[in-house]
């Protein structure tokens, strides 16, 4: 975290394509000309390729973040498929001309969204943070408020806006007192005063006040207790496409604000031996995903009870992020909330984004089915947007197979292994209500007669989308390695922000000291530490130091002596194999020198 | 020029903790569409206070460059809210947000 | 040997072609390739078969040595804990894999030709496509979870297939026959996978086969009871699979499905897993002797009591069947006396020979309309002159006639347990050469009854088979002209005559009839020292005998015969006692069931008390049914009661409490802004009272 985010341009590239793309769009759409205005999609399109390919660049990549990388790839990623869902939109926002209004509009703050949230990893500073934040929910205002034609719409969009106002002033309060308390809106200053010794600085209230503000403004994004009210009646009335924007674009702005602003604090920030971050989060996590379920199990309007599942599965995202991040970079996933959390929300990204473009599908024209028995028996008539459908939700169950489940498992995990057993026994408990509400909609499709003859009438795009969707689902359930690997990356950025690793090799005993600081995050971490994997091939561990900190050492024997040199070049030089990271020696050298080289 | 003491600066913090709670009050005591805007642009003020305070007492700009952003966001929210609310008021004909009550449950 | 692509790429797509034309079929086949649906089917399995011999000859050639493996991926990894997706190549995988993709390939060209014009074409190819993606899986995979994998997916298919004609109650009640009873075996395979687990930490096989621990005297004194619990577990899991006592009665009412069905899964190929997967663990059975004794006796006994039951059915297929697990228990004989290779080596020409009868049969069946019954046709060599020929061979492969496959390696395996250390093997022996007379007279006596004596033909013949399927009118003119060519669709004379069926059918009868004459030669020729091929080939696989095979093989080594500990009799007269029984056997036949057929029944007659007990197949069906069915069915009841009563009360009450939590806090969503507001604000409020209270 100390390191500062290069500030070069470069980095940014992906934001300013989009951001482009957004402005020629919106020119497009006030063309004379029909052909201009019919090419807004396909320009809109472009530019996510466009971006994408470009952070993928190794230029971009070497300008930022490895969680920036990530969050761009998943922005752009997801925007696509988006973008693919809301093929129709300016066709159904005005049914009465539907060519000649609004046909830029849509897509280009969908755009300006997508960059906003794409931003959000790479902000260092509270200034940057907060315009991020507000690039991605100004556009979501606009497009709720007039996606669609009906009241619902403008009922959501005043309740979604003036509700959104008031978060951000409390996030806004919160900011100008983390402020006040470090003297400075640059990140790394900030670190630098939380790192400090807290309790004899000038004005110790104001960090614990404003980082509460600051989490439970921005918790408004992401639909957690207890700002969730709004979602419900915004995700029922915007039109099914911007539903499915709000699914993703504040959610993932939200949790990686929230990421970042708790890795300023260092992950284990308390004042006081009662009053700690991880226990208001896991508080609202067990609150957010409880109330999420139960409430969608009420519901018969699909997007109402999507509203909800999202409450929940924001919950089950606290969840992870309560473990806190890996102590090492590179470890296990076991410890590692951070990447769990990751993982879930690209998940729950592709999931979500699948099932609505299913459901888009399903609806025809965008003001369509919205009720349970408008979708029975669908699966008759369109067996594969069903199944796609169905894929996405048993992936949001937690099939295993899915992407759904690995996201869950790595969540249990991680909460597991650091000690908050308590919030691995809420989330499955909560996947197993959630289980009931999904499995209705795939026994309506598939169980029931259908209700009414469907007349879909719609383009191939959204039907595109959910099968790439479930495609996706399935693969990165079967093969999430690469995912994985991308997202161990991105997760190590927080990791072992402030511990230290040594390593010693002398005459074919290789020794490595690390020091954590554990303070409330660790409780349960401490007595992990020695249960890792690590700590069963060591021939000795040992575990020493007092509440806020510990020290493990492992101690290593290897088969037959080496050169310090040599020991150094074989573990940078090996090549990743199943085989070889079992060997202790192997895995503790690739561990340790990884650190080093940071 | 001097710098500012704690007091003074706990004077303008309060200041600004005053209009933030105003606003709150403001936003759930009125049913005017455009008051309850004004309501959120109240507290957008005491944040302001409360920046620029600090801005003062760590003497640096920080803060004041924070209003400066913080203002243009208020100034495009305010022409969003204007729309809605000409939106809202031509379909309903009046400016109570509670008729705006049809999804619940 | 795909060019860009290093030889163990290429191999682990052996798979991955059937499984690819079992998708596009299933996607296609019903609207878009319909009768055409064997061409990705053919052409998938034929490249598998292609890579796969490919594969043989670079193991022959010393292009590859050893046990070479490929992690494709890691599906998860969890702490310690992880499944990687990998292959594990050595001579033995690669002979399962070249023999079944072989067989396979001759019989899908098979099927083209028999399953023309049946209802749900696509669907057969579909699923036989999927049967060998899965087989493949099985047989490369590199760990235990993936062979589980495998192992169900061939059961998955062997149950779709068999129920493939679902609308006879039959077939769809064999099909659950055999999914539930290999359900046992599946339960015990899995349950030793995870024993496997807790006591070497690892799935993988060559971590487990080559660790240490298995050389480790204290490991092995610390948990033998465990490593027998293994071996027991894994052989439940196998008798299953293979059709052994007591768990063989699946496999004879599995013959429900279509012909090259039972010839492909429940003769070639599948219920040889289980011989496989002792042979593959041969390192953990032979730390377990007991069990692989066991093994040995109840392969024994199976082959015995099969043979018995063989010789008093009248249904060619069934008789078939029961030849199958017998000829199985033949190999799980061999495998109790630790010899692998004998068994892979009975394995391999029982693929041959048994898909040959099978087809064969299925050609009499095509041509018959259906008809098994040996009692309702004779002297049917004058219609069908090629399927006569090729039965006639695979009957004297199967009955081990001197000369023909099945002699060499059923000998293999006489010797291997006459000359066996274990005291009991002379036994197991003599009561295979016994056996060996009963195979070759019941072998024979299908084939003097149906194709030898003057012509009898069932009413049904030249008929289609009847369908179980309801077809439409437009259909019919197909499916009665169907099995001819096309070309022969006009001549509806000729659709009557009963003939040997288009050449599609008939090709691969003669391939697979040189096959099952010839490959039994790789046993006794081609090989180092004099010996046979097959032996030199599967000589370096880990352990396969019980015994461990030179650590490095290169060009130019001495490769050593396998040390038997004292040879008590020599292979040469054990030959000449088994040639003079089979003989004697297809004498017997010869005399009961062509010469003089009234004398069979005479002796039947006399004889009613045993005919009647093996034509009821020892009554096992009627035991299982008293002794496990019934009991279980009443006890069922009972818990059904308690389930209903007592669980779905408890699990509705549970099930109620969500909802009611939903009821309470659904007035919360009012649909009011401000009182959205109200509650945020409240909300955050609480949050930072609460916290201003803990830190006043």
């Amino acid at each position: 975290m100390a390191e500062d985010v290069n500030t070069s341009l470069l980095g940014l590239l992906p934001e300013i394509i989009l951001l482009c793309t957004a402005a020629v769009v919106l020119l497009m759409g006030l063309a004379r000309r029909d052909v201009l205005r019919r090419l807004t999609q396909w320009t809109a399109v472009i530019g996510v390729i466009v971006a994408f390919v470009a952070a993928y660049s190794n230029d971009v990549q070497s300008h930022t973040t490895a969680l920036g990388t990530f969050l761009t790839l998943l922005t752009c990623g997801i925007g696509l498929l988006l973008l693919f869902s809301a093929w129709e939109m300016p066709f159904a926002m005005d049914p009465a001309h539907t060519d000649r209004h609004y046909r830029g509009e849509f897509f280009a703050m969908l755009l300006c969204s997508l960059a906003g949230v794409s931003m959000m990893a790479k902000v260092n500073n509270l200034i940057w943070l907060f315009l991020a934040l507000e690039l991605v929910s100004i556009p979501t205002y606009i497009v709720v408020a007039t996606g669609r034609g009906q009241s619902e719409a403008q009922e959501a969009g005043i309740k979604y806006f003036f509700l959104g106002a008031l978060s951000a002033a409390i996030y806004l309060f919160g900011f100008s007192y983390l402020y006040g308390f470090s003297g400075s809106t640059q990140f790394s200053a900030i670190t630098a005063v939380f790192q400090s010794d807290i309790s004899r600085h000038q004005l110790p209230w104001m960090a614990i006040l404003g980082l509460l503000l600051v989490l439970l403004g921005i918790s408004y994004k992401i639909a957690a207790v207890p700002l969730h009210f709004y979602a419900a009646d915004v995700y029922q009335g915007a039109a099914t496409p911007v539903t499915a924007f709000l699914s993703f674009a504040p959610k993932a702005a939200g949790f990686v604000a929230i990421i970042l602003l708790l890795g300023l604090t260092g992950w284990h920030f308390s004042s006081g031996p009662d009053v700690t971050i991880p226990a208001l989060l896991t508080v609202m996590a067990v609150l957010t995903m409880t109330i999420g379920n139960v409430l969608a199990l009420l519901q018969r309007n699909i997007k109402r009870m999507f509203a909800y599942s999202s409450i929940a599965h924001s919950g089950y995202i606290l969840a992870a992020l309560v473990a806190g991040p890996a102590l090492v970079a590179g470890g296990g996933w076991a410890h590692d909330g951070v990447a769990a959390a990751l993982f879930y929300l690209a998940a729950y990204s592709l999931m979500t984004v699948g099932a609505f473009a299913a459901l888009i599908y399903m609806q025809g024209k965008a003001d369509g089915a919205e009720d349970i028995d408008d979708i029975a028996g669908i699966s008759s008539e369109h067996p594969m947007t069903a199944a796609c459908m169905a894929i996405c939700l048993l992936s949001l169950i937690g099939m295993p197979g899915t992407i759904g489940f690995l996201g869950k498992l790595f969540i249990v995990q991680a909460d597991l292994s650091t000690g908050h057993w308590i919030l691995a026994v809420f989330v499955v408990v909560n996947a197993a209500i959630a289980a009931a509400y999904y499995l209705r909609i795939i026994a309506a499709m598939y169980v029931r007669e259908p209700w009414t003859p469907s007349h879909v009438r719609t383009t191939l795009a959204p039907r595109f989308a959910a099968a790439l969707c479930a495609a996706m689902v399935i693969g990165f359930g079967l093969a999430p390695s690469r995912l994985l690997s991308d997202i161990r990356h991105a997760a190590d950025y927080m990791a072992g922000s402030s511990g230290t690793v040594r390593l010693t090799v002398f005459k074919g005993r290789a020794k490595i000291t690390s020091h954590f600081p554990t303070g409330s995050f660790g409780r349960g971490r401490r007595s992990s530490l020695l249960t890792d994997p690590l700590a069963g091939y060591a021939r000795r561990s040992r575990l020493a130091g007092d509440q806020n900190s510990c020290v493990v050492k492992h101690e290593f024997i290897f088969a037959r002596p080496l050169k310090k040199d040599t020991a150094w070049s074989t573990a940078r030089l090996l090549p990743p194999s199943p085989v070889l990271e079992r060997n202790p020696a192997v895995v503790a050298l690739r561990m340790s020198a990884r650190l080093i080289v940071r | 020029m001097p710098v500012m003491s704690q007091a003074v600066l706990f004077e303008y913090l309060s200041l600004g903790a005053v209009l933030f709670v105003l606003g709150l009050i403001g936003f759930v005591a009125r049913r005017n569409m455009i008051l309850i805007f004004l309501s959120t642009e109240i507290m957008f003020q005491g944040v302001a206070v409360n920046l620029i305070a600090f801005g003062r007492y760590w003497m640096n700009m920080d803060g004041q460059s924070f209003v400066i952003f913080l203002l243009t966001i208020a100034a495009a929210e305010a022409s969003l809210a204007l729309g809605l609310v000409i939106l809202l008021f031509r379909r309903r004909e009046t400016l109570n947000v509670d008729v705006w009550s049809e999804m619940q449950g | 040997m795909l060019p860009g692509l290093s030889i163990m790429q290429s191999v682990a797509l052996i798979p991955l072609f059937p499984l690819l034309a079992a998708l596009i079929i299933t996607l296609s086949g019903a609207r878009v390739l319909k009768s055409r649906s064997w061409m990705p089917a053919v052409i998938g399995v034929a490249i598998s078969a292609v890579l796969a011999l490919s594969l043989l000859v670079m193991f022959q050639r010393r292009n590859l040595v050893g046990v070479q493996h490929l992690t494709i991926y890691h599906w998860i990894s969890s702490g310690g804990f992880s499944i990687p997706i990998g292959i594990y190549v050595d001579p033995l995988t690669s002979l399962f894999l070249a023999f079944v993709t072989f067989v396979s390939t001759l019989i899908f060209i098979y099927s083209c030709g028999y399953m023309q014009g049946d209802y749900g074409y696509f669907r057969f190819f579909a699923y036989m496509s999927l049967f060998v993606f899965f087989m493949c899986t099985l047989v490369l995979a590199d760990n235990f979870v993936l062979l589980y994998l495998g192992w169900e997916g061939v059961g998955l298919a062997s149950y779709l297939l068999v129920g493939y004609y679902y609308t006879r109650p039959a077939a769809r009640e064999a099909a659950k026959k055999a999914f539930i009873v290999n359900r046992i075996g599946d339960t015990c395979l899995a349950i030793a996978i995870f024993i496997i687990y807790l006591v070497f930490h690892t799935e993988t096989f060559s971590r487990i086969f080559q660790s240490n621990d298995l050389k480790n005297v204290g490991f092995l004194a610390a948990h033998h009871g465990t490593l027998i619990w293994i071996a027991l577990l894994l052989m439940f899991g196998a008798f299953a699979k293979s059709a052994q006592f007591p768990l063989h009665v699946w496999l004879p009412d599995a013959m429900e499905g279509p012909t090259p069905v039972s010839a492909l899964i429940h003769a070639a190929t599948m219920v040889t897993a289980g011989v496989y997967l002792i042979a593959r663990c041969m390192p953990l059975f032979t730390l377990a002797m007991p069990v692989l004794h066991l093994v040995g006796l109840v392969g024994c006994f199976t082959a015995f009591m099969a043979a018995t039951i063989a010789m008093c059915q009248y249904d060619m297929k069934r008789i078939w069947a029961y030849s199958t697990v017998s000829q199985l228990g033949y190999m799980f004989m061999a495998l109790g006396v630790a010899s692998g290779t004998a068994a892979v080596f009975h394995v391999f020409t029982h693929a041959f020979f048994k898909a040959l009868l099978f087809l064969s049969t299925g050609s009499v069946m095509h041509a018959m309309g259906g008809e098994l019954d040996i009692r309702k046709m004779s002297g049917i060599r004058k219609v069908m002159p090629i399927t006569a020929g090729c039965l006639l061979i695979g009957a004297l492969a199967l009955a081990g006639f001197p000369g023909f496959s099945g002699f060499f390696s059923k000998d293999e395996i006489l010797s291997a347990a006459m000359n066996a250390s274990w005291t009991w093997g002379p036994l197991l022996s003599v009561v295979g050469l016994l056996t060996a007379l009963i195979t070759a007279y019941y072998t024979f006596r299908v084939f003097f009854r149906v194709f030898m004596g003057n012509l009898v033909l069932p009413a049904t013949a030249g008929m289609h088979e009847p369908s179980a399927f309801v077809l439409p009118e437009s259909a019919h003119h197909e499916v009665a002209s169907g099995h001819a060519s096309p070309g022969h669709a006009d001549h509806q004379a000729d659709a009557h005559k009963p003939t040997d069926g288009s050449a599609a059918m008939w090709m691969p009868l003669i391939i697979l009839a040189c096959g099952a004459a010839l490959v039994g030669y790789l046993g006794v020729f081609g090989g180092a020292n004099g010996g046979g091929w097959i032996q030199s080939f599967l000589s370096p696989v880990h352990l396969l005998n019980g015994i461990a095979p030179p650590v490095v093989i290169t060009p130019g080594t001495h490769i050593p015969v396998q040390a038997v500990s004292t040879v008590r009799v020599a292979p040469a007269l054990l030959m000449g006692v088994s040639s003079v029984l089979v003989l004697l056997g297809v004498l017997v036949a010869a005399y009961f069931h062509w010469a003089n057929r009234r004398a069979a029944d005479a002796v039947g007659a006399a004889l009613a008390p045993v005919v009647k007990f093996l034509e009821n197949k020892w009554y096992i069906d009627e035991l299982y049914n008293y002794g496990l069915v019934q009991p279980l069915w009443l006890l069922g009841q009972a818990l059904s009661i308690f389930d209903r009563f007592v669980v779905d009360g408890v699990v509705f009450v549970i099930g109620f409490f969500p909802q009611f939590t939903g009821y309470v806090l659904k007035p919360t969503q009012s649909g009011r802004l401000r009182y959205y507001g109200i509650g945020m604000i409240a909300g955050v409020a609480v949050v930072i009272l609460g916290v201003l209270y803990l830190l006043r």
